[in-house]
């Protein structure tokens, strides 16, 4: 198991994210942290123990002596926002079709130049207007991290903090719960989608989809069309007056 | 006396008196025997449950024990219905909260499963005009409802140049369809929802009347649910089965919010538009938004105190 530190706000090292098979635990005060829901209690009572030990270390600012050399500390420019309620993140990284991605990319080379890209990335990127290329996101030295503009590598599960390096004002958002979607309860633990849920990261938008059936009328009534009695907009109708040259009713 | 052979005799009171206690005597033996059978002549009910119903006082004036009793003809009553063992309940309201909500008008997109996610968990009619929310689609620009159509069917949304609006009850906080109900079968609930007893509705309709958003559904027939659709956690003031002839509404999910859970129109919505949560709570997400974004609500002149907000971004 290889624990981590990341994301510590005001001093007090909250986020800390435990990596073993699906456990992870973000951005939260461990006195309100039970860990994401599908995991063994056990693993989640180790994972708890582990990351409460941590955290007790990194209140007191006492390094962790036992901690294990291969762990990888990082101190991220982004703090994250400490008044905001706090939450953790619906995993999604083990459910990625090609994850871990140094199963190939581990024996080739990083690049950054803008290439055609086949099988079995032939996506189609539309983020940014052309703008983006891989590694804006993906990160050219850990090839299982993203990373953020200043280089800062960042898990998959933690998107969030990618894109909150442009979309600003969205993650702040999507912190206090204004944006994104919380699961199950309006109350007690926060669970939120991370943004990828939702947006295809290669292409954002969210494309247009049919909608669920239209209501039943009651039997014996009819359906109101509501089309015909709808009138043009102010601009409409100014360009049908320009148009016809002669002077409208209105 | 022999009186069967006399046809030109007149009745006379004795005849009358003796038909009278023969017809008593057979009658009582019936009733005994209903009071135990559900008979056609009490709705599919026992005589016992068909008499406890019509005895049953207003939900607020009940005792624990004839609450207790009332759910438990509830549950016979949906079990005779729909062949379904449903649980009823009645979750008080928790202390220190007052819900609200608001929606992301910028997020909606129309898809309406909020629409289908609350007709499932609320046990709506299925064939009858009762959903308690409303997509409506609007024109860019115009804010006018009349003009808005909420039985839009296109291929996909949202549609150019269209925006989409749901209505629902507002939940408001000084509810014009409680002034208007002659028999106060609803009433705003401590933690803020405007609830209807449906035994104590008399279906005169006056709320739907008050009701300026076309939040209250009348049930024109019994409303017909698919016994396998049919959701068995349910509550008095919620989502129970609801005969023929009531007055029914949203009522945010009560029987889920008070446990902590979301709405169904919330947890149905794919794009994250619907943010629920309490009031009271300087906290929560629902009190940031109000905070922090530029909200507002529906008809808000008329004074309702809605506490339902909408906001973009």
């Amino acid at each position: 198991m290889q624990t981590e530190t990341g994301g510590c706000r005001g001093g007090f090292c909250l986020a800390i994210r435990v990596r073993s098979k699906g456990v992870h635990v973000t951005h939260d005060s461990f006195a309100a942290s039970p860990v994401c829901r599908g995991i063994s209690s056990r693993v989640r009572i180790f994972a708890l123990s582990v990351a409460a030990l941590w955290s007790c270390f990194a209140v007191n600012g006492v390094a962790a002596g036992d901690e294990p050399q291969d762990a990888t500390q990082r101190q991220l420019h982004f703090k994250g926002y400490p008044d905001a309620p706090s939450f953790q993140v619906l995993p999604r990284r083990d459910d990625l079709f090609f994850y871990p991605c140094s199963q190939c990319h581990e024996f080739m080379e990083a690049s950054d130049t803008v290439r055609e890209l086949d099988s079995p990335h032939d996506i189609e990127l539309d983020h940014g207007g052309g703008r983006l290329w891989c590694i804006q996101c993906h990160s050219m030295d850990e090839r299982d991290m993203l990373w953020t503009m200043l280089k800062e590598p960042v898990d998959f599960d933690e998107a969030y903090i990618v894109c909150g390096g442009c979309h600003a004002n969205r993650q702040r958002d999507w912190y206090y719960g204004s944006h994104g979607k919380r699961l199950e309860v309006w109350q007690g633990e926060r669970v939120l989608y991370n943004c990828t849920h939702c947006h295809d990261a290669h292409s954002p938008s969210i494309k247009p989809r049919a909608p669920v059936a239209a209501p039943p009328v009651r039997a014996g009534m009819e359906r109101p069309d509501g089309e015909v009695h709808r009138p043009e907009s102010v601009w409409q109708r100014h360009e049908a007056v320009q148009q016809g040259g002669t002077a409208g009713e209105h | 006396m022999n009186t069967e052979d006399d046809d030109t005799r007149q009745p006379t009171f004795d005849d009358a008196r003796r038909r009278f206690l023969k017809g008593l005597g057979v009658g009582a033996a019936g009733a005994v025997a209903a009071a135990s059978l559900p008979t056609p002549a009490w709705g599919g009910q026992t005589l016992k449950d068909a008499l406890g119903g019509f005895f049953q006082k207003h939900y607020q004036k009940m005792s624990p024990e004839e609450v207790q009793a009332a759910l438990e003809r509830v549950e016979r009553r949906a079990k005779e219905r729909f062949g379904v063992d449903i649980n009823c309940e009645n979750t008080p309201p928790m202390e220190g909260v007052v819900f609200g909500y608001a929606i992301n008008l910028s997020r909606c997109k129309g898809y309406r499963e909020c629409v289908a996610g609350c007709v499932k968990e609320n046990n709506q009619g299925r064939d009858s005009q009762v959903q308690y929310i409303r997509v409506l689609e609007l024109k860019k620009g115009d804010f006018n409802l009349e003009h808005s159509d909420h039985y839009y069917e296109h291929e996909t949304v949202p549609r150019d140049g269209h925006f989409y609006l749901p209505v629902q009850c507002m939940q408001c906080d000084d509810p014009p369809c409680v002034k208007a109900c002659p028999v106060e079968a609803t009433w705003m609930e401590p933690d803020g929802i405007v609830v209807i007893d449906y035994d104590w509705c008399i279906g005169c309709r006056y709320c739907m009347a008050a009701c300026p958003y076309w939040a209250r559904h009348f049930n024109w027939t019994n409303p017909q649910i698919p016994a396998e659709e049919l959701n068995p956690e349910t509550h008095y003031l919620g989502n129970r089965p609801r005969p023929k002839g009531v007055v029914e509404k949203c009522h945010f999910c009560v029987q889920r919010t008070r446990k902590g859970r979301q709405p169904a129109c919330m947890e149905a919505c794919p794009t994250g538009a619907r943010v629920f949560g309490n009031l009271l709570d300087p906290k929560s997400e629902i009190r940031y938004i109000l905070e922090h974004k530029t909200v507002f609500r529906l008809k808000e002149e008329l004074g309702t105190d809605p506490k339902f907000w909408y906001y973009s971004d």
